[in-house]
């Protein structure tokens, strides 16, 4: 009996053991979701973990790596638009250790409110409006034309929104939360999906870009003293509307289908010669954020700029050539940063991406190229000529961008790298206006712009 | 008795006038950000615009007509460009920096917004709230419309940047311009020129100089 008790005593020893060892070795928990509300990111683990954080205020992010040795999910990342954080997201990036990493909107940084070992590491950012506002009783959307207006001191707020991405980056679901319960009502206009709160107070306009073919962005403002909400698209799609289970807020269910006009880089590159491999190719997609640059009902040119740019860059690439884009989303950034990124790498071009407005119905394209250098106006006349004989637009010239010397266009004139400005076209022309929304046209557009460089790459005229 | 009696009166009355527009003179050099947009009322009728001598005529046979330039915005067949206009101003000696800054800047604020070819180079609505001009560099300050109703291309804002440089600029004595929105510095108008550095003139932007 001893014996045996010792042995069954032992065998348990080295089973505890081996458990112990494989713990250490190989972390059994898995992250099983990753969800945003209310100002807090909750982390959802299959078993108690322990975590690291490291903070990156300059650059604004916060990392948490916890042990664990896979993630249960189909997301990959989620974009958030709350006052402090923009994204989330994560990767096994090493076997025993998933990375979650938050893309802060400011250098504060958030706090951990877990401790340790936990199953739920719960990461709290400030605390957001949603939590300050009054409750309104709960409404129904059938009553919704029947309402009292509520005083706007007293009504709810839209607060974090958080976009869902699949595997494939692309959005699967959109939440919307709110300080209070609320009903909402939707419609669409054309290809906008509103969503109508009535009981919530008019929203800031806020703008969160999605980038997905058929689901542009996301955005809130008001109408007639109450918030909306809409969702900007390509096309209409099916989507599944509910409430939160508290009430405070609604979730979209979206199920794209393939858009009808698919925009991938192309496989193979337009471009036939060899002389943009190696090269570093600076594009600088004019405005973003909170500077829209020009607009028309066609279209907005922070957006068209940066939707080119992406374009361009795949078929650079596809040829070879490296390129840096001096913003990659939605983000302001100031004049003065987008030539010395250029110079600051030592690219061997920049090209900033512009449209155009005038107050007449003018037309066409134009290139600018920095005063008194040879080689910019070579990159200009390059980018104007090719663009015109893949588009068929041109007709406004290549031009200085000034005659004075300490004149000229703020991303040419303190740029030492051979630089040129183009303005594609107007986005106010009712031809041209409608080109710039139409995805195969932008294609087109980069295409042109692609063989313009391979050819002064190639130093050619 | 008579004459005796008018003499002393004239002299004080020519004394009176003289101070006053001594006095005016310098106030409106050191003037601070005036409207601009004022009613110029009798201004060109020979009274001077300071607030010191709002009621004092001077003799007319001393005045004399000063010249200034404006510029507005010309539509091309590809381009655009700027377009001097001329406007004066009857004065009686030298007309301070800040008076000539300021009729010019008035006189382009009340430019037509379409005349042909031509238009107003300033956005829809916007408004230049004042100019002061310290040591040669003028700071113009605009309305906030100025700013929110701008929507243009790159050269669109040149022209409307530098039909604003031009015009100060072409005022003896000033060298450089900057922009000031409600009284605060402005670096940023539509994303393509940077206006945190004080702007010289821009001869090349003006029509058939290019």
């Amino acid at each position: 009996m001893i014996y045996q008790g010792n042995g069954l005593r032992f065998i348990a020893t080295l089973i505890l053991a081996a458990l112990g060892a494989a713990a250490i070795s190989a972390p059994a928990a898995h992250v099983s979701n990753v969800s945003f509300a209310d100002g807090t990111l909750k982390i959802q683990l299959t078993a108690p973990s322990r975590f690291t954080t490291t903070r990156w205020s300059s650059a604004r992010r916060f990392c948490v790596d916890v042990d664990a040795s896979g993630i249960d999910l189909q997301l990959r990342q989620l974009s958030v638009y709350s006052g402090k954080l923009r994204t989330v997201r994560w990767s096994q990036w090493k076997p025993e250790s998933v990375r979650v990493v938050l893309d802060l909107t400011s250098r504060d940084m958030p706090t951990v409110i877990s401790s340790q070992p936990t199953d739920v590491i719960e990461v709290r950012l400030e605390p957001s409006a949603v939590r300050t506002a009054v409750a309104p009783a709960l409404t129904s959307a059938a009553s919704i034309d029947q309402q009292t207006p509520t005083p706007p001191e007293a009504r709810a707020q839209i607060g974090d929104i958080v976009v869902d991405q699949d595997d494939e980056g692309r959005p699967s679901r959109v939440t919307v939360h709110t300080s209070a319960p609320v009903a909402v009502r939707d419609t669409w206009s054309g290809n906008h999906l509103t969503l109508e709160l009535p009981d919530a107070a008019e929203s800031p306009e806020r703008i969160l870009p999605v980038n997905d073919p058929v689901v542009l962005r996301v955005r809130t403002g008001g109408d007639r003293g109450h918030a909306v909400f809409v969702l900007d698209a390509a096309q209409r799609f099916t989507y599944k509307l509910q409430q939160l289970e508290d009430g405070k807020g609604f979730s979209l269910d979206l199920l794209l289908s393939t858009p009808a006009e698919p925009t991938p880089p192309p496989a193979e590159s337009p471009l036939t010669g060899d002389g943009l491999r190696g090269k570093l190719v600076v594009l600088d997609p004019g405005h973003g954020g909170k500077d829209n640059g020009t607009h028309s009902q066609w279209v907005v040119e922070k957006e068209a700029n940066l939707d080119i740019a992406r374009r361009l860059k795949a078929v650079l690439e596809s040829s070879g050539a490296r390129v840096v884009m001096t913003r990659s989303d939605d983000t302001f950034i100031p004049l003065p940063d987008r030539p010395a990124l250029a110079m600051k790498l030592n690219a061997n071009a920049f090209v900033s991406i512009h449209c155009n407005y005038a107050a007449s119905m003018a037309g066409g394209t134009e290139a600018f190229y920095r005063r008194n250098d040879g080689e910019s106006r070579r990159l200009a006349t390059c980018l104007y000529d090719a663009h015109r004989a893949q588009t068929g637009l041109g007709g406004r010239r290549v031009k200085p961008d000034s005659g004075a010397p300490d004149g000229g266009l703020a991303v040419l004139k303190h740029n030492a790298t051979p630089c040129a400005l183009i303005e594609i076209a107007f986005v106010n022309n009712p031809t041209e206006g409608r080109k710039l929304a139409d995805a195969s046209w932008r294609q087109s557009v980069a295409e042109g712009l692609g063989k313009g460089l391979e050819r002064f790459m190639e130093g050619r005229d | 008795m008579r004459i005796h009696i008018l003499l002393p009166a004239a002299a004080i009355v020519l004394a009176s006038v003289g101070g006053a527009y001594i006095l005016g003179s310098r106030q409106n050099q050191q003037a601070p950000a005036a409207s601009v947009s004022a009613p110029a009322g009798p201004v060109d009728a020979g009274v001077l615009p300071s607030p010191a001598s709002p009621n004092v005529v001077l003799p007319h046979a001393s005045l004399h007509k000063v010249d200034l330039t404006y510029y507005v915005t010309r539509e091309t067949a590809d381009d655009m460009e700027l377009v001097p206009h001329v406007t004066s101003i009857s004065v009686a000696g030298t007309p301070s920096m800040w008076r000539q800054a300021h009729k010019a800047l008035q006189a382009m604020e009340q430019f037509p917004r379409a005349d042909g070819a031509e238009r107003n180079p300033l956005p829809s609505g916007a408004r230049i709230l004042g100019v002061r001009i310290n040591e040669g560099q003028a700071t113009v300050n605009v309305s906030q419309s100025f700013v929110d109703n701008f929507n243009g291309g790159a050269r669109e804002e040149q022209m409307t940047v530098y039909a604003i440089v031009n015009t100060v600029a072409g005022v003896p004595g000033v060298d450089a311009v900057s922009f000031e929105v409600n009284g605060k510095p402005l670096s940023q108008l539509g994303g393509h020129v940077d206006l945190s550095e004080p702007l010289t003139p821009d001869a090349s932007l003006v029509g058939r100089a290019r």
